[in-house]
């Protein structure tokens, strides 16, 4: 239905083995994402639920997970309506660390995002404000 | 980043402003009316109108005495937008990652 891909690399200074358990773990996942309530793995479902509200905000399901290489699953965020997107995730060893790379594909195009930002809950408004401090801070090289 | 962008995305961080905005979203406002609506002072509710007429997301519109505020279909473009969304919202994932990765591991 569409082509809106978003891709991203970063390199960090961890093992492999590390930054899968950023990726998969609960008590990993809380220090820069959403808690699931259980450890990410294959055919699970992707549950992550607003810290104020307790409502249902992401879902989707682990389609492959590969320690410590890929992660893919599926992910919709509530205004996202039937849309049904994929993330996936690529773990590459290299000197010093790992390079993570992110590819979200699948979204839909169009209007819907506002939905999103004013169906945020509180717990969100906390991303937001450290998305504003980010921008802030950094000049994109 | 476009620092018009960047704005509109800091005029919408705030619950009260997302209120605003999706009030003006059904009808053109005074901000009389606005400040009816909200337990904070008129002069409060004028420092939000600012910053999201900053962020672009509104314009405020001169009509005999009264001043209307009204949402701003241009400005809200790029936030309507799911790619550009989610464009910021890994971008800031995956700094708040390598933080917690690497003060963690160093």
């Amino acid at each position: 239905m569409t082509n809106a891909v978003l891709q991203k690399t970063i390199f960090l200074r961890a093992e492999p083995d590390t930054v899968w358990a950023y990726l998969t773990e609960p008590e990993r996942l809380a220090k820069w994402f959403h808690k699931p309530e259980r450890p990410l793995a294959a055919g699970q479902k992707l549950e992550m639920f607003g810290t104020t509200s307790g409502d249902l905000l992401i879902w989707g399901e682990v389609r492959e997970a590969r320690k410590p290489q890929y992660l893919e699953y599926t992910f919709t965020v509530k205004p996202m309506g039937d849309s049904v997107s994929v993330v996936k995730w690529t773990l590459e060893p290299v000197d010093g660390g790992t390079r993570l790379s992110l590819v979200h594909e699948g979204l839909p195009q169009g209007a819907q995002a506002f939905g999103l930002i004013l169906a945020l809950d509180n717990g969100w408004d906390e991303h937001f404000g450290k998305m504003r401090k980010a921008l802030h801070e950094t000049v994109d090289a | 980043m476009p620092d018009q962008i960047q704005n509109a995305f800091r005029a919408l961080a705030d619950p009260t402003r997302r209120d605003i905005v999706q009030m003006l979203a059904s009808q053109d406002m005074t901000i009389a009316q606005l400040t009816d609506c909200f337990d904070m002072t008129r002069a409060a509710v004028k420092k939000h109108l600012t910053v999201l007429s900053d962020g672009g997301l509104i314009l405020v519109e001169a009509r005999g005495r009264e001043r209307i505020n009204r949402l701003e279909p241009k400005g809200m473009a790029p936030v309507l937008d799911w790619l550009s969304f989610f464009d910021q919202f890994w971008d800031e994932r995956l700094r708040n990652l390598k933080e917690a990765i690497e003060r963690k591991e160093t």
